[in-house]
């Protein structure tokens, strides 16, 4: 497993490098910069700011002095914020999202695979269709439209929760279920589909000849084999979902990543644009390697030695 | 799903706003996240807004009148000529950290604004203080010979380059706060970007409130400054400032008992409020005009009578009434009415008969042979409804034909860079209250000319009025060039902004004006009987 990792390891640099080096250069093609406002800055402020964050010299020697930071860990000033650092900022959102995300995944976990492992075990009946219409509805219905329906039902009708904020259980419930709605949807179908194939094997009707009580066979032989493609799923998904998201953080004023992220992007943040992006894809390395281990952990048919 | 939210479902402790108002906490809703609390380079409006609570300049403004008063300047002189302001200054006036508040501080500030190094948006407000420009510039080396200058600890004096007759109320502008030079400068050197000194623990101000917390995105916190000179009046403990940029987000966490106050109204809900709770929304002129800018560099928008015809078709009081709500007012000039107490004379009529004439003259009789042209906005619904009205009313009244492109902000802004459009919708905010920041920027070499408009006649009138000390003689000027804007039309005002804001019955103190400043000195907060 070890040398695994480890070659999962070498092959992300090139491809870190290759995102950074397209990042690099897709920003400043974008039209616009960092300190175009709507006050037109006299030319001498526009000289003195570019002089400042070093954009008054050739991209070339701009590219190379922010790889050559980046190499030793730094990821530069904010643009848009100037007394902070980008590192500094992504290191206080990323809790967040993470607490934010950590919690949506479980919650997507619970109530998906409940929802496919009820659907499957009584394929075409009422339960079935009343489970994955439940889901259609979660995958149908985008964050910006539930968010604002729970709100309007849970926080200002029957005042259970806050509206918006972050920092007590009351702040995090809306937003937990508005996050983890769509992924408790697709995990729900992924998860009866993969059952439905499994529970149609043989050994599970060997198990069922043998005896065994319905409940354990479906949580002692078919769950593992049935939730592969759940697992497949999850791990991007857990990368996507504590990476932060723009829409449900909006809503519920969460100080997350995903909005750094899309604000940076309109406000041509270019070293907090670089530094998310870097973050994003690190994380996407790291949860697709794990969600690499755990399948080959449950997949009898499958070892590291593939790589 | 349901039954997890059944099974945690406790109800919401006592409400927020309740508990925040026993506690004497203001709960604002203050749009986007400042980028800095640094008066001498920010720009931004929620920037301002809490700067307003940590900072004081020399004199700051009525809350109804909004007319300059007496703050850090206990008294003030002026020379006859207009020309030399003396201001005395408070003894109990003292920095957040106890140091004394001194003349020194503002000509520190002032050389610290004007330090071209520094690279700030508003070293332009000083412009009238004698050889700031030149300063600012990099044209003149030292500072000594700038217009300021501390006589003792106690007195400051201003010497101007030309008479201004609307320098005190400019002077309220953050541009003109003091600053405290051991404190930056522990941080980094006095034109340096970006230094740390603006941030919780570090930031020592003068204002009724300190900086105790700043949270990304969730909050700043401010508290009662102890050390402020007039501590005995602020009433309120606590300030909290959400950064909430949606609004109808905002609007949400009003409604639910989150705030007390907020600087916007979706306009989707303006209808809701007033007639349901009518006492909760305010809607009040406000300081700025949405207008429409022609290339006038480009056909065929290079002929007055093209840009004067497609004025004259646009029914204005439709479109502010029914296309755009929420109170504004159909525009009749650049300058909104009532601007520091002048109010333009000039009527922009609905004629669509003489926008007929006027199109023919310029060789398209009907509208034939008028080329298509784009008509470009920034993406945003309330700017789509109103380029779709003006489109319609075009066709069917100049029967000519507009492409309508809607650009990303900064890509908008770019294109004024690039000179790449045809007719643009935009808007002004005014930076104080005078006609010259309105009337100021249609001069040949404003950078803020996007119609890259020239007018010799346009020009006299403005550099008269700059040297014009007598304020009727000034209005006078600026009424002929106000009068010669909207005919030549390099710029077509449409309508003029309202402010709007959701408060709270708790909050008292809270009074509308022009420019939406409501200085946080005078709140309070009281339970509801």
């Amino acid at each position: 497993m070890f040398t695994f990792i480890l070659k999962r390891i070498i092959h992300a640099i090139p491809v870190l490098l290759v995102v950074a080096t397209i990042t690099f250069f897709l920003v400043r093609v974008a039209p616009g910069g960092p300190f175009s406002e709507d006050k037109t800055m006299p030319p001498e402020a526009v000289a003195s700011i570019n002089q400042h964050y070093g954009l008054d010299k050739p991209l070339y020697e701009q590219y190379f002095s922010y790889m050559i930071g980046l190499f030793k860990g730094d990821l530069g000033p904010s643009f848009q914020y100037p007394n902070r650092s980008v590192s500094g900022m992504i290191a206080d959102a990323f809790p967040v999202s993470l607490e934010l995300g950590i919690m949506a995944m479980v919650f997507a976990l619970f109530v998906g695979i409940g929802l496919g492992v009820m659907a499957s075990t009584r394929p075409n009946s009422m339960r079935d269709y009343s489970s994955m219409s439940f889901a259609m509805i979660g995958i149908c219905v985008p964050p910006f439209v539930l968010g604002p329906i729970i709100i309007w039902i849970f926080a200002i009708k029957l005042e259970w929760f806050n509206v918006s904020g972050w920092g007590s259980f009351q702040d995090a419930v809306l937003p937990v279920v508005t996050l983890g709605a769509i992924y408790a949807a697709n995990i729900a179908r992924l998860g009866r589909g993969g059952m439905l194939e499994v529970l149609s094997q043989d050994y599970i009707r060997t198990a069922r000849a043998k005896g065994v009580p319905e409940y354990k066979v479906i949580i002692k032989h078919a769950l593992r084999g049935g939730l592969l493609s759940v697992v497949s799923y999850v791990g991007p998904a857990i990368a996507g979902v504590i990476t932060g998201s723009f829409v449900v953080e909006s809503i519920f004023q969460i100080p997350g990543l995903g909005r750094l992220f899309v604000l940076a992007a309109f406000n041509r943040d270019y070293t907090m644009i670089m530094g998310t992006v870097l973050f994003f894809s690190v994380m996407i390395l790291i949860f697709n390697t794990l969600s690499d281990i755990v399948q080959i952990l449950i997949d009898p048919k499958r070892s590291f030695r593939e790589g | 799903m349901i039954s997890i939210l059944v099974l945690s479902g406790c109800s919401r402790k006592e409400s927020n706003l309740k508990n925040a108002t026993s506690k004497g906490i203001l709960y604002v809703g203050n749009g986007s996240e400042p980028q800095d609390l640094d008066p001498s380079t920010v720009t931004g409006v929620p920037e301002q807004r809490v700067i307003a609570a940590l900072f004081e300049g020399l004199l700051s403004e009525n809350p109804k009148t909004l007319a300059p008063e007496g703050a850090v300047a206990e008294s003030w002189t002026v020379t006859h000529d207009g020309l030399i302001y003396t201001f005395k200054i408070r003894k109990e006036a003292k920095w957040s950290n106890g140091d004394p508040l001194t003349a020194d501080d503002f000509v520190y500030a002032y050389n610290r604004i004007l330090s071209p190094k520094l690279g700030s948006q508003n070293a332009y407000m000083l412009y009238c203080m004698k050889n700031a420009e030149k300063f600012n510039k990099g044209q003149l080396a030292d500072f000594s010979k700038v217009g300021v200058k501390a006589i003792d600890k106690s007195t400051l004096q201003i010497t101007l380059g030309k008479p201004t007759p609307y320098f005190l109320p400019l002077i309220t502008h953050m541009a003109w706060f003091p600053a405290n030079k051991k404190n930056i400068e522990k941080y980094g050197a006095i034109d340096q970007r970006g230094t740390q000194w603006t941030l919780p623990g570090k930031l020592v101000g003068n204002g009724p409130f300190v900086l105790k917390d700043w949270e990304v995105n969730k909050v700043i916190t401010v508290v009662k400054n102890p050390q402020y000179w007039d501590a005995d009046k602020v009433k309120l403990n606590e300030i909290d400032f959400f950064p909430i940029s949606d609004n109808q987000a905002e609007e949400r966490t009003f409604r639910a008992g989150q705030l007390h106050m907020t600087y916007t109204v979706p306009s989707s809900k303006i209808g809701y409020y007033q007639k349901n709770k009518p006492s909760y929304i305010h809607i009040s002129p406000y300081l700025g005009t949405y207008y429409m800018v022609f290339n006038v560099n480009k056909e065929p928008f290079i002929s007055p009578l093209v840009r004067r015809a497609l004025s004259l078709a646009i029914d204005r009081k439709s479109l502010a009434e029914d296309v755009v709500k929420g109170g504004k007012v159909p525009a009749e000039s650049f300058t909104p009415p009532d601007t520091g107490g002048y109010t333009a004379k000039t009527n922009l009529q609905y004629d669509v008969k003489f926008a007929r004439e006027c199109l023919a003259k310029a060789g398209f009789p009907d509208g034939k042979g008028f080329p298509v042209v784009e008509f470009m906005y920034n993406t945003s619904e309330r700017n789509r409804q109103i380029a779709e009205a003006l489109q319609a009313m075009w066709q069917t009244n100049l029967n000519i034909k507009v492409e309508l492109v809607n650009k990303e902000w900064k890509m908008y802004l770019d294109t004024f860079r690039t000179r790449d459009f045809s007719i643009a919708t935009a808007s002004w905010i005014g930076d104080y209250n005078d006609p010259l920041t309105f009337l100021g920027m249609w001069t040949s070499d404003s950078t803020n000319n996007r119609a890259k408009w020239s007018n010799n006649e346009y020009d006299k009138l403005m550099a008269d009025a700059a040297f014009t000390s007598e304020q009727p003689l000034r209005f006078d000027l600026f009424q002929e060039a106000e009068k010669l804007l909207m005919e030549q039309a390099p710029i077509i005002p449409l309508y003029y902004y309202t402010s709007m804001a959701l408060i709270s019955p708790q909050l008292k103190g809270w009074y509308p004006n022009t420019l939406d400043h409501h200085p946080y000195k005078y709140m309070s907060l009281e339970d509801e009987k």
